[in-house]
């Protein structure tokens, strides 16, 4: 039988502090704690102190996954780093994780800039890795300290965001089927200025200016190095792209809807995955919605969902779970993955 | 499209008074909270099939303006 990608293990990580919706309450003013939850579906997000960076928790993360047993750092061939919030624009943030992982120093380590689909985008190239015999177990590390970007007064985006990371270990086995896979993937570049940090790299540089904090839209604040989020736009890109994705796996993928155990979709927030959901006509049941505890962590929430899911008992072997991911880019990405 | 029945859903996910839009209303989308906004937005998407851009919407002065965007994109069909 030939050699398939699967996933074989997720563990993920939190940074200690918290932020609750009373705290942000009390800081923002206009919205209640309860208003906040009612908005969003989120009670309480961790963000990363001062200090703690994408590979501290990155590495945090995989320690877990070693200390699981699922693997050794000496068995990784291949590390995918995944993250917006790089500790430096170079080096590459896994080159800094290989040695603190003490991954061998003839494995693979390389970064990739994705946020929302990001998970799925790293399932593909693990995929690839693997199933042409570049590598035999490919660590995928998604981990994001959005918190970094984010002006203290923007309750649109400090309310819904939440830093973390999780590391999945993707392997070989023998499978007369896909394990991961068929994929839909997807880019649309003009949405890139709705979902941005504006003064971020090289091509708009950092003066006494940028820095400088304003008032902008619905009473929020921020400066052109922070984030930014024009949420209504990225709610039509979603409720037009998200559902002609998930028609086009299925059709790739050869088998009825009904088919899918657990829809398990970028954890983006409540609102939207519930609009989503209702579009779609998807049973709620199957549908998995759980920020309550660690809001939009980007490129991290899909594998924190399987993770959950798993410990709840709703994974079993065998199960076929669709993932989608979509966001910043605009990027989406969507594949079937068969629960070991 | 029920344009009564539109404007009492336009009411309500708003969190207007129930009868307080009347076609002839001005839209201020501008001074909403980013939230009302994606409940129009997804209202419109949910009881239309439409989908609105926030920049197309905020163009929109009064609820006559978003009746007439809203026909305009049913005749040619949605964008996308």
């Amino acid at each position: 039988m030939p050699t398939r990608a699967a996933i074989k293990a997720i563990t993920s990580y939190f940074p200690q502090s918290r932020l609750t919706n009373q705290e942000l309450a009390s800081q923002l003013g206009n919205w209640t704690a309860e208003e906040i939850h009612q908005k969003t579906g989120v009670s309480s997000r961790a963000i990363a102190g001062p200090e703690e960076c994408a590979s501290d928790l990155g590495v945090a993360a995989a320690r877990r996954l070693f200390e699981s047993g699922a693997c050794r750092a000496e068995d990784v061939d291949f590390l995918l780093f995944c993250t917006q919030s790089p500790d430096y624009a170079l080096p590459a943030t896994a080159c800094l994780v290989q040695r603190q992982l003490g991954l061998r120093t003839d494995s693979g380590a390389i970064d990739f800039n994705q946020g929302c689909s990001g998970f799925v985008y790293g399932l593909t190239l693990a995929k690839g890795l693997i199933e042409t015999g570049a590598a035999r177990s490919v660590l995928l590390i998604t981990a994001e300290t959005y918190s970094k970007w984010i002006h203290p007064q923007d309750r649109s985006v400090r309310t819904i965001f939440g830093d973390g990371a999780a590391a999945t270990l993707i392997a070989g086995v023998e499978a007369d089927q896909d394990l991961i896979g068929p994929f839909v993937l997807g880019t649309d570049g003009s949405g890139s200025k709705n979902l941005i940090v504006p003064v971020s790299g090289a091509r708009c540089r950092r003066t006494a200016q940028t820095g400088v904090a304003s008032e902008r839209e619905s009473g929020n604040w921020r400066s052109d190095e922070n984030l930014y989020m024009n949420g209504p736009e990225i709610l039509t890109f979603t409720l037009r792209t998200v559902p002609k994705a998930v028609r086009g796996l299925i059709e790739r993928w050869q088998r009825p809807l009904e088919d899918v155990d657990l829809f398990v979709f970028h954890q983006a927030s409540r609102f939207m995955l519930e609009r989503l959901r209702d579009k779609m006509a998807l049973p709620a049941e199957k549908f998995w919605i759980d920020m309550e505890q660690c809001a939009n962590t980007v490129s991290a929430t899909i594998p924190i969902a399987l993770e959950t899911a798993a410990a709840q008992g709703r994974l079993a072997s065998g199960s076929r779970v669709m993932l989608v991911g979509f966001g910043v880019g605009y990027s989406w990405a969507a594949t079937m993955v068969k629960w070991l | 499209m029920d344009r009564v029945a539109f404007v009492a859903k336009l009411c309500t996910a708003l969190e207007f008074p129930a009868g307080s839009l009347t076609e002839k209303s001005p839209l201020n989308s501008e001074a909403w909270d980013s939230v009302d906004l994606l409940n129009v937005i997804a209202l419109i998407d949910e009881d239309l099939g439409l989908t609105v851009s926030g920049d197309d919407f905020k163009r929109c002065r009064s609820v006559g303006d978003l009746f007439a965007l809203l026909e305009e994109q049913q005749t040619r069909g949605p964008v996308g």
